[in-house]
């Protein structure tokens, strides 16, 4: 991807906390980043990191009992988290759309798909009446619904997930956003299928130009669509890079673990998992989060805050040790 | 569709001739009977004997079932023992009354338990809604009686803003007649709302929660358009349900509150006839609200199947 194309979504110091009973829990913590036009961001993850919660702040949208503590979120320079309800009615599905992670609960059950598709279009002022209809099915063939005039009037619970999923991204694309958030878009979905998605969404990418921030847990999804990969953990990103490069050589102890994680035939099943114990948002030490579960930490890791810093062109990591640990990796490697 | 309501009507035929024979018998389990309660207790053994023969209360109660059903079947629903007039005449009038009554008591919940039930969803967690659910406790669990006399005491003795009494064979204009409703309405429609406001509210919030609502949303639809177009829609279907079983309930109620207000209706009626054991009366009446009750029940079940594509297309 060009490094300079303009930058479509620009994320800055996003924090966001829910209620608990011992106050304000932040979940997501000081999230930076870019998503340009034309590209596709990966945001990966373990569950429970934070990264839906960043998703759906894209479009202003607070999850219940959650706060955003600070930070901005800018659209064509506008700030997304600062918009009264007014403004952000204009915006999501306009220039910024959603595609969630369940299609058979993102349709409104008692609705014709084609009708769902042409609200978008009517409520956005891009096309009324006959108009809206037929741009509507142009819609829905340019997701590669095969027989777009069945597809039109089939309600939700007629159709495959996959299928679904397609009217989903055609009601995301139908004002033709700069911006598509997709959380966990294949997740629900068998593997030919998900992989079918993927080629449209690349396609739509390629035809468009439509920036994609893809939301996953799946790495193997991610490392097939995604330009450039960044990886949260508790809440911060702990790892940005272009995806070959993060795939390549990953520097964060956390990223080598997810990545070794990734079930592979190259290699055997190892006996003891490459990432130890769970994420436990009630034990993260002040300093790096990873370190309870880093098989590299010292004790000094769970005391000194960690930030992200350049460690090559595109590519940063929050991790203090990273040098050090490279060079003992790649001796390791060379042993094997 | 069709299937259902051939298949209902036909099991609303067998249900009828059960309620009826039920309702005949244990109207016959209770002592003495209409020449004696027609009489009086001071009547002699003779004349007794005499309105018994007249009356065919002679015949063993089998052979009065089966007399009367062959009647019914046709359409003949026999004579009033204590009125002495065709059953249905004297049904009919009565019916008109309550009808009139339940008509108010709808148009009265049906906007009521809507638009309260959407406003307490909405407002969920917020004073309204507090307020709200107390007062929908309350509604479900004061019996009719209390809540009809309560509303007597304040707005016709205190206020005196509507009559106590609901004569209506004796108001002379509509303004009247729905001043005289409108309290016997009132008992009948606070007890309905609370249960399908209820139902609505809680039905409502699961779907404002679910992810299709909060799509709509993601898409840019103004809020009214959420509500009405995406999560109306899916949480009308069980109020109506509850609707149904609120106008089952309704008969009941019916007969409380016409004895409370002096209502001339259908439950007076019924109570007034188990009490001469005036046996054709009784079934009338009873099978009257059986039908009603039937009736209510599967245009409620075709509403809903209405509301609900996957249903819709299953059947």
């Amino acid at each position: 991807m060009n490094a300079a194309a303009r930058e479509a979504l620009t994320v800055s110091g996003l924090t966001v906390a829910y209620r608990s009973d011992a106050g304000w829990l932040p979940v997501v913590e000081e999230a930076s980043f870019t998503v340009r036009e034309g590209e596709v961001l990966g945001l990966a993850g373990e569950s429970g990191c934070g990264k839906t919660t960043v998703a759906y702040a894209m479009l202003g949208e607070r999850r219940p009992g959650s706060r955003v503590m600070a930070g901005t979120v800018l659209l064509e320079s506008q700030d997304v988290l600062a918009m009264p309800e007014r403004d952000l009615q204009l915006l999501r599905g306009a220039r910024i759309s959603m595609v969630p992670q369940n299609p058979a609960t993102s349709l409104t059950p008692t609705m014709i798909c084609g009708r769902q598709v042409m609200e978008v279009l009517e409520y956005h002022r891009i096309a009324a009446g006959t108009a809206a209809r037929r741009r509507a099915l142009e819609l829905l063939e340019e997701v590669g619904l095969r027989d777009a005039p069945g597809a039109f009037a089939r309600y939700p619970h007629q159709m495959s997930g996959g299928q679904q999923q397609r009217v989903v991204i055609a009601m995301a694309l139908a004002a033709r956003p700069r911006v598509v958030v997709l959380d966990e878009p294949t997740t629900g979905l068998d593997v030919t299928t998900q992989w079918r998605i993927l080629r449209l969404l690349r396609q739509l990418r390629d035809r468009f130009g439509t920036a994609m921030l893809y939301v996953s847990h799946d790495l193997a999804a991610l490392a097939q669509i995604c330009d450039r990969i960044a990886v949260m953990y508790a809440g911060r990103i702990v790892e940005v890079a272009a995806t070959r490069v993060l795939f390549a050589a990953p520097r964060h102890p956390y990223t080598r673990a997810l990545l070794a994680a990734v079930p592979s035939l190259d290699r055997p099943p190892e006996a003891e998992p490459a990432l130890k114990g769970s994420l436990r948002r009630d034990e993260l030490p002040p300093g790096c989060p990873f370190a309870p579960r880093c098989a590299f930490a010292l004790p000094a890791c769970a005391v000194t805050p960690q930030a992200l810093v350049a460690i090559g062109v595109g590519h940063e990591a929050a991790c203090w040790r990273w040098r050090e640990l490279d060079g003992g990796l790649r001796a390791l490697a060379h042993a094997d | 569709m069709l299937r259902l309501v051939v298949t209902r009507t036909a099991f609303a035929l067998v249900s009828l001739v059960i309620v009826s024979a039920l309702i005949f018998w244990c109207v016959e389990w209770l002592p003495g009977d209409a020449a004696s309660r027609i009489l009086g207790r001071d009547a002699t053994p003779e004349v007794l004997a005499l309105l018994r023969h007249k009356l065919h209360l002679d015949l063993p109660g089998p052979v009065r079932y089966l007399q009367w059903l062959g009647g019914a079947v046709r359409g003949d629903f026999g004579t009033s023992l204590a009125a002495n007039q065709p059953v249905l005449d004297y049904v009919w009038s009565r019916a008109a009354n309550t009808t009139e009554l339940a008509g108010f008591v709808l148009l009265l919940y049906t906007p009521l338990s809507i638009g309260l039930g959407i406003w307490t969803a909405v407002s969920r967690g917020r004073a309204v809604d507090h307020v709200a659910s107390i007062l929908v406790i309350l509604g479900m669990c004061v019996p009719e009686f209390v809540v009809g006399i309560v509303l007597i005491v304040i707005f016709a003795m205190t206020l005196h803003w509507f009559p106590p009494l609901a004569l209506i064979d004796r108001a002379h204009s509509i303004g009247s007649v729905l001043s005289m409703l409108f309290l016997p309405a009132m008992t009948l429609t606070i007890a309905m709302t609370a249960y399908a406001v209820r139902m609505m509210r809680e039905n409502l919030i699961e779907v404002l929660d679910s992810g299709y609502v909060q799509m709509a949303r993601l898409k840019g639809l103004p809020r009214w358009r959420v509500l009405v177009r995406h999560a109306l829609h899916s949480a009308l279907g069980p109020a109506l349900n509850v609707t149904a079983l609120n106008i089952a309930w309704l008969m009941g109620g019916i007969i409380v509150v016409e004895t409370v207000f002096s209502f001339p209706g259908l439950g007076r009626l019924l109570i007034d006839a188990i009490d001469l054991k005036d046996v054709p009366v009784v079934l009338a009446v009873s099978l009257l609200l059986t039908v009603v009750y039937i009736f209510c029940n599967l245009l409620a079940d075709i509403a809903v199947l209405l509301l609900n594509p996957k249903l819709r297309h299953a059947g």
